[in-house]
């Protein structure tokens, strides 16, 4: 009985999920700019609880707590630190991004790679990098919310897996980006609203301190900054912010979103909103994760611990709606991903290579299309489950940081090269993957995060080939960034 | 751009500004680093939540409110610096979809 009321209040936000999407489909015209970007209008809030709903996901419910009941709380320093950063990025890149992307018509990352350094070859080898780590991002997105049926709703992994893929490619045919951030507005909003309600809920109703105090009895080190085993060094945590700092903002579905914005003080605006409600949700995450420890045993696999915490001190709605937004919530990044990663298939390869004569309706068919081939994709890798949810997000997350220096300073810098460009995207992200399968140890990052190591060679790289190659006019600088560059040359 | 004594003065001032924003930024840079050394001397559980943690989180506030404040200097230090042809290419945020919730106009140096 206490199943069936979870179950209930669980398919019903679901279906009031869909309900959003074909409503907000009806308003979606069948063209690139506005299936991929709303035609260019979004403002600050909404923008600022997509950015949420898209980068929080998964990893928020399951992997933080799984990393914190492993590490400790740390976890959060790094997390709250990158947040602040992020502000400075939006409100600096994103802006510059933006403005390129009105000046230039430009729609997809991949685009605007192709149109600043005049190669499509780039382009493509953008959008081949990225893809590896979209996969990644989607594929962890996935198993979240496996583990999140697989708890709830008693249903095998793989066949949840497969219910979560079915319902995303629906859900982005129908709706759009535009259908996408309507709904990531209700789902971080109900995210946002149960997590701090659960821990409201334990701090006041349930004496947090004599749960925090218990936890502490089965692992000592947990309040510590750095946790059971070491792990979050002043060091650690800073490279590892630092990483995000750079990954984050550079995700290709968050440089869509910058062309997406209305203006650029939405820009502005919606990096400080992101910091106001992300560190807070962080929080509520790795306090979940540790509180759970004086209230439950570790579940195995440890992902669950967060879930598993909500249903014992819970009723079951509270526990059929958290799980129903958390699940939603990780549905959202996976679509967002999902619909960038088709849109740059379509519009930078289909298009490009292939038909550079379709209709703007034959396009978004094509995206389409290639949105089922992504999924596929993803849901394969998800089925084998390389790795933790916390693991391949975060290796996403640094991934996609690899991969942003012909994106970032090449807004900027006119001296950056295709072959800069090239030699950056192969070699930072190679560096990085070599440190994620443990090919090159652990000793030598020195005690930083290994993503920060992969930005360092992805940056250097980047950076010394453009100097030795030829340099390339200043015409595919934007004004904007044209008018900040050349005041200094 | 260089005729008049009030055109020097309002460059001088944006330059200013922008000076100051970036200045800001680095500051928040250092402190948001440089407290992760001392914030872990801090021990003790309050409310089921420890010390450090609690002294984080009023870091954090202050960081990001000096952010918003670095940023909207150097907007303000941008914006007319960057003044542009795209600048009349906004659609601006329109119409009562949840999507356009309010944005306001292109150069925005009010953040």
């Amino acid at each position: 009985m206490t199943a069936s009321i979870a179950q209930v209040t669980f398919a019903g936000y679901l279906a009031l999920m869909l309900v959003i999407g074909v409503y907000a489909g009806r308003f979606t015209e069948r063209t690139p700019a506005d299936f991929y970007v709303a035609g260019r209008t979004v403002g600050p809030l909404a923008l600022a609880l997509t950015l949420v709903a898209t980068v929080l996901s998964a990893f928020t419910v399951f992997g933080i707590g799984a990393r914190t009941v492993g590490t400790g709380l740390g976890a959060f320093s790094f997390l709250g630190l990158a947040a602040v950063f992020y502000t400075f990025v939006f409100a600096s890149v994103g802006v510059t991004l933006y403005r390129i992307g009105r000046e230039r018509d430009v729609l997809t990352p991949a685009e605007y790679v192709r149109d600043r350094y005049e190669s499509p070859a780039l382009g493509i080898v953008y959008l081949a990098v990225t893809g590896i780590f979209m996969i990644a991002m989607l594929a962890g997105q996935l198993i979240g919310g496996g583990v999140a049926l697989d708890t709830l709703v008693d249903i095998p992994y793989t066949a949840a897996i497969l219910v979560m893929a079915a319902f995303m490619i629906v859900y982005v045919h129908l709706a759009g980006y535009r259908g996408v951030v309507w709904s990531d507005v209700v789902q971080s909003t109900v995210l946002f609203v149960v997590l701090a309600g659960v821990v409201g809920y334990v701090m006041i109703g349930l004496d947090s301190a004599s749960i925090a105090a218990e936890a502490a009895t089965v692992e000592p080190s947990l309040f510590t900054l750095p946790g059971p085993d070491g792990t979050w060094t002043p060091l650690a945590i800073a490279t590892a912010a630092l990483a995000f700092t750079v990954g984050v903002p550079g995700y290709p579905h968050t440089i869509q979103r910058y062309f997406s914005a209305a203006d650029e003080t939405t820009l502005r605006r919606s990096g400080v909103l992101f910091a106001l409600v992300a560190i807070p949700i962080y929080l509520f995450g790795t306090l979940l994760g540790a509180w759970a420890l004086g209230v439950v045993s570790v579940p195995d696999p440890t992902t669950h611990v967060i879930p598993v915490f909500i249903e014992a001190i819970s009723s079951p709605v509270v526990f059929g709606i958290a799980m129903a937004a958390a699940t939603a919530a990780i549905m959202s990044t996976a679509d967002s991903v999902a619909l960038t990663m088709s849109s740059m298939l379509s519009r930078d390869v289909y298009r490009v290579v292939v038909e550079p004569a379709a209709s703007d309706e034959r396009e978004v068919a094509v995206t389409q299309g290639f949105l089922i081939a992504t999924v596929v994709l993803s849901v394969l890798l998800a089925l084998a489950q390389p790795a933790g949810i916390f693991d391949l997000i975060a290796f996403a997350v640094v991934g996609f940081a690899t991969t942003t220096a012909p994106v970032f300073l090449g807004a900027y810098w006119r001296g950056a090269t295709v072959a800069g460009g090239v030699a950056s995207l192969v070699l930072g992200p190679g560096v990085t993957i070599l440190f994620f399968l443990e090919v090159i140890p652990p000793v030598y990052t020195f005690g930083m995060h290994y993503g920060f190591v992969g930005v360092l060679v992805a940056y250097g790289i980047f950076v010394g080939v453009s100097v030795l190659t030829a340099t390339p006019g200043a015409r595919s600088i934007s004004a904007y960034s044209r008018s900040i560059v050349l005041d200094r040359e | 751009m260089r005729g008049t004594s009030t055109d020097v003065e309002s460059s001088a001032d944006r330059s200013r500004r922008r000076l100051v924003g970036w200045g800001l930024g680095i500051v928040v840079l250092v402190v948001g680093i440089g407290h992760l050394f001392v914030v872990q001397s801090v021990t003790g559980l309050y409310w089921g939540i420890p010390g450090w943690l609690w002294v984080q989180l009023a870091v954090l506030g202050g960081l990001l409110a000096l952010a918003w404040l670095a940023i909207s200097l150097i907007a303000g230090g941008d914006a007319s610096a960057a003044s542009t042809p795209m600048d009349g290419n906004s659609s601006g945020s329109v119409g009562t979809s949840p999507e356009s919730d309010g944005g306001s106009s292109t150069t925005g140096g009010d953040a």
